[in-house]
């Protein structure tokens, strides 16, 4: 009786290093939520340090907080879902950063979370901004531009958002 | 299945896979707007993986309210332009909508991107039309039944069944070997198939045909209840599942009948529900307009009044809630296209 409830009170614990080289520890059962992690555990990675070598220590500090605050232990539905608005009003270059990690740890939850909020973010906006927000150069030249502005006016209408986050 | 790609070279490299998800849950006309963000963004919005899976979650989020009511103004002022005034009948599937008349006029639209075709014209006579995707080639298929009468004296009649595939054909190519069966009010398309009630002869059973195959491919049949009554069943679609309404019940009664299809193959079997209709619609002298939406509602508009309610039944929870439509009623010239109307699901396909 007292070995079988040692063994489900036992915690073990993982480390988790970011690519800036600052090492977290976390609960095993919290972290499984990343599934990429998970298969680690599974593999038998898990007794030395898991090197996240895509994840910055700022992003992955964001990601654990998520991690502990949806872990199934603690927290009740009206807690998670202040959590949630709060951590989505980040900047939006910050919920890039958590999406892109969301997608390398595979958390499917923070990937739709995240991905939900920079839809919302940036669906008013100028095709300028979006480029700005993702950094990406428009290879279009000006006709080419021109040409698919002229096919859809209508969508170029209304009262749109020229701002960065 | 995803490709890695990476968009943007700079100090954020987003993977493609991630613009995907991104750009998954982006209204339709903002994401007209952003095909000119740059080539990367616009293939993708052309892609037929992405245009799918975008039509799937706006159909997964589709809900009915006061205030998607207001984003519904955009598509019920396109179709009352005079272009499409000749037109009376409409179905639709996906979001897109099949427009036609019984003088040989079939158009295809999208009111997302406000993009229309108009298809071949072709005789004159009864017409009813569905539209379906086919799963395999990615491409819609306009599917049209037409019904001659062969002979005045004796109502002799033959069905004729056409296809058109939207992108591909420039005629329509006639389905051959199809039995003498025509719909009663309308077709459904669930999964890759097309389904109607025959009206021409009792038992009302339902045929099915396979869009990708372009052929019948079964006769299912109907609950006894309503196989042989004097008028036939109407067919829907409720979440993914065919169903039939017993319209006998309307008019004065305050119960209707409802069939829902579970389950597939051996067995298959018919649910019968009994819904009990709101004060508002027992006593109206009208066959109520009957439609679902993607939740799996029921909706009755109600047009005998001033301002156009829609009552939506959940069959599960076995509840009816109203919705007030204000300053819509007026715009839209048949009040039986306000059902489909209002259960339109976002989608950017191309009709080009």
């Amino acid at each position: 009786m007292a070995e079988a409830s040692s063994s489900i009170t036992e915690k073990f614990f993982l480390t988790l290093k970011s690519s800036d080289g600052d090492e977290f520890v976390l609960e095993e059962s919290i972290a499984i939520q990343s599934i990429t992690i998970k298969n680690m555990v599974e593999d038998g990675c898990s007794s030395s340090v898991i090197p996240l070598s895509k994840v910055d220590t700022e992003t992955l500090i964001k990601v654990i907080e998520y991690m502990k605050m949806h872990s199934s232990t603690s927290s009740n539905e009206e807690e998670i879902e202040n959590f949630d608005k709060k951590f989505v009003s980040n900047s939006i270059n910050t919920i890039l950063n958590i999406l892109e990690a969301a997608n390398f740890l595979d958390i499917n939850n923070l990937l739709e979370l995240c991905a939900e909020a920079v839809a919302n973010r940036i669906k008013n906006k100028t095709p300028e901004a979006v480029r700005k927000i993702f950094n990406i150069t428009s290879d279009f030249t000006p006709e080419e531009e021109a040409e698919i502005r002229n096919e859809t006016p209508w969508a170029f209408e209304g009262n749109l958002d020229h701002s960065l986050d | 299945m995803k490709k890695k790609k990476i968009v943007a070279i700079g100090t954020l490299c987003i993977p493609h896979e991630i613009i995907f998800e991104i750009l998954k849950k982006i209204p339709v006309k903002s994401l007209m707007r952003f095909r000119c963000v740059s080539k990367s963004f616009c293939s993708l919005i052309s892609e037929p993986l992405f245009i799918e899976a975008h039509q799937k979650l706006s159909t997964a989020q589709f809900h009915v309210s006061c205030s998607s009511l207001a984003t519904r103004e955009n598509v019920i002022q396109y179709f009352n332009q005079s272009r499409f005034s000749k037109l009376h009948s409409l179905a639709s599937t996906n979001g897109l909508v099949c427009l036609w008349n019984f003088y040989g006029e079939v158009a295809v639209c999208n009111p997302f991107t406000q993009e229309h075709i108009f298809l071949p014209n072709q005789r004159p006579s009864i017409t009813c039309c569905s539209l379906g995707f086919d799963p395999t080639t990615k491409k819609y298929k306009v599917i049209k039944a037409q019904y001659y009468i062969l002979d005045d004296r004796d109502y002799s009649c033959k069905v004729r069944y056409w296809i058109y595939t939207i992108g591909v054909d420039n005629l329509w190519r006639e389905i051959p070997d199809c039995a003498n069966i025509f719909p009663i009010y309308n077709f459904v398309y669930i999964g890759g198939v097309i389904y109607c009630v025959n009206r021409l002869s009792k038992p009302y059973n339902i045929a099915a045909f396979s869009v990708e195959n372009e052929k019948l491919i079964r006769m299912i049949l109907s609950p006894d209840e309503v196989s042989t009554s004097k008028s036939p069943p109407k067919i829907v679609e409720i979440k993914g599942q065919v169903a039939l309404v017993d319209q006998r019940k309307f008019g004065g009664d305050d119960k209707v009948s409802l069939y829902v299809l579970n389950g597939t193959g051996e067995t298959e079997t018919w649910v019968k529900h009994i819904i009990a209709l709101p004060l508002e619609l027992i006593n109206t002298k009208y066959l109520p307009l009957f439609n679902t939406n993607p939740k799996g509602e029921i909706l009755i508009p109600d047009a005998g009044r001033t301002i156009l309610q829609m009552f939506l039944y959940d069959i599960a929870k076995k509840d009816w809630r109203k919705v007030d439509i204000h300053g819509i009623c007026e715009r839209v010239h048949r009040v039986s296209w306000v059902g489909v109307l209002l259960n339109l699901v976002e989608n950017i396909w191309s009709l080009k």
